[in-house]
C-alpha cells in the first residue's frame, strides 16, 4: 500500500508542546497547519494513506493531540474521512493510537 | 527416583509386616475386605495427589497471582505519582516545564504498565477481568485528558479548583478500581 509518511520526532519535534502557537513552543496547531494537514491533503489527492509515526518523542499531552488530530477532523468535518485515510503507529505508548482515534471521533462534538 | 523410593518403602513395609507377624504371632487375615482395599487405595491416591499435584497447582497459581499483583501495584503507584505531581502544581499555582514533562512521561509509563497488566491478566485469567480492564482503560484516558488537556504546558498554566477536584475524583475512582482488582485477583 502506498503511503505518505510523517515521523513526528524527525519532521517536527521530539518534545511536542502546547495547543496553540501563542501558548508556547511546538504547538499542535502549528503541526497541523505546517505538516499534518498538507500531507493529509496530498495523501487524499494521490489516493494514498497518511502514515504517522508517533514514536521517539518525550510523549504527548492531550492538548497537543486534540489540537492536531481533532483539528484535522474539524477541517474535514467527518471523522470517517480521517480514520479511513490515516495509519497511526505507536510502539512507545500502547494506548496512544486509541486516544487519538477518540480525539478524532469527538472533535466535531465540541 | 521417586518410584524407586516408593517401591523400597512398600517392600520395607511388607517386610516389617511379615516380620511382626512371624515373630510376635500376630494373626494375618487370609480374606481381603473390599472396604479396606478401597480405603487403602483412596489413602494412597490422596498421599500421592495432594503433595504432587494439588500443592504444586496451588503454589504455581500463587506465584502467578503474585506476579500479576506486583504489576498492578506498580500501575497504582504510577497513577499516585501523577496525583502527587498535580498536587504540587496545584499548591504552587504553576505547572513548570519539568513538571509537565514528568507528568507526560508518567502517562507513557502508565500506558505501558496497563498494557502489561492486560497481557498478564488475559494469560492467567482469560476473560475474567475484561470489565475491570476496560474500566481502567477508560479511566486512564479520562484522567490523562483532565491532567494534560486544556491549556496544559502553556507558560502560565495552572490547575484551577474545578480541574483539581475532577482530577482528585477520577484518581479516587482509579485507586478504588485497582484495589478491587487486587482483591479479585487474590480470590480468583
Amino acid at each position: 500500500m502506498d503511503t505518505i509518511n510523517i515521523k513526528i520526532a524527525e519532521d517536527y519535534t521530539k518534545t511536542p508542546g502546547v495547543r496553540e502557537e501563542i501558548e508556547g513552543d511546538f504547538p499542535g496547531e502549528k503541526f497541523l497547519a505546517s505538516i499534518l494537514h498538507p500531507k493529509f491533503k496530498q495523501a487524499l489527492e494521490e489516493k494514498k494513506k497518511l502514515y504517522v509515526d508517533l514514536d521517539g518523542t518525550a510523549g504527548y499531552a492531550t492538548s497537543f493531540l486534540e489540537s492536531a488530530f481533532g483539528g484535522l477532523c474539524r477541517i474535514y468535518k467527518d471523522p470517517k474521512i480521517i480514520l479511513e485515510n490515516i495509519i497511526l503507529k505507536s510502539d512507545d505508548d500502547p494506548f496512544l493510537v486509541d486516544d487519538i482515534k477518540e480525539y478524532i471521533k469527538d472533535a466535531n462534538v465540541k | 527416583m521417586r518410584i524407586v523410593i516408593g517401591i523400597v518403602i512398600a517392600l520395607l513395609g511388607a517386610a516389617v509386616g511379615i516380620a511382626i507377624g512371624h515373630y510376635h504371632g500376630v494373626p494375618l487375615e487370609d480374606k481381603i475386605n473390599i472396604v479396606d482395599v478401597v480405603t487403602l487405595l483412596a489413602t494412597v491416591f490422596l498421599a500421592i495427589y495432594i503433595p504432587n499435584f494439588l500443592e504444586k497447582y496451588i503454589q504455581d497459581r500463587r506465584s502467578e497471582k503474585d506476579v500479576v499483583i506486583r504489576k498492578v501495584e506498580q500501575l497504582q503507584n504510577s497513577f499516585k505519582e501523577v496525583n502527587n505531581l498535580v498536587n504540587v502544581c496545584y499548591q504552587t499555582g504553576s505547572v513548570t516545564q519539568s513538571h509537565s514533562q514528568l507528568i507526560i512521561g508518567r502517562f507513557t509509563t502508565i500506558s505501558t504498565e496497563l498494557d502489561t497488566t492486560k497481557t498478564l491478566l488475559d494469560y492467567c485469567f482469560p476473560s475474567k477481568f475484561t470489565t475491570e480492564l476496560n474500566n481502567l482503560i477508560t479511566f486512564r484516558r479520562r484522567y490523562k485528558n483532565i491532567v494534560t488537556g486544556g491549556r496544559f504546558q502553556q507558560s502560565n498554566y495552572k490547575y484551577d479548583a474545578v480541574t483539581k477536584s475532577e482530577e482528585e475524583r477520577l484518581f479516587g475512582s482509579i485507586d478504588r478500581e485497582i484495589c478491587l482488582m487486587i482483591i479479585k485477583i487474590n480470590r480468583a
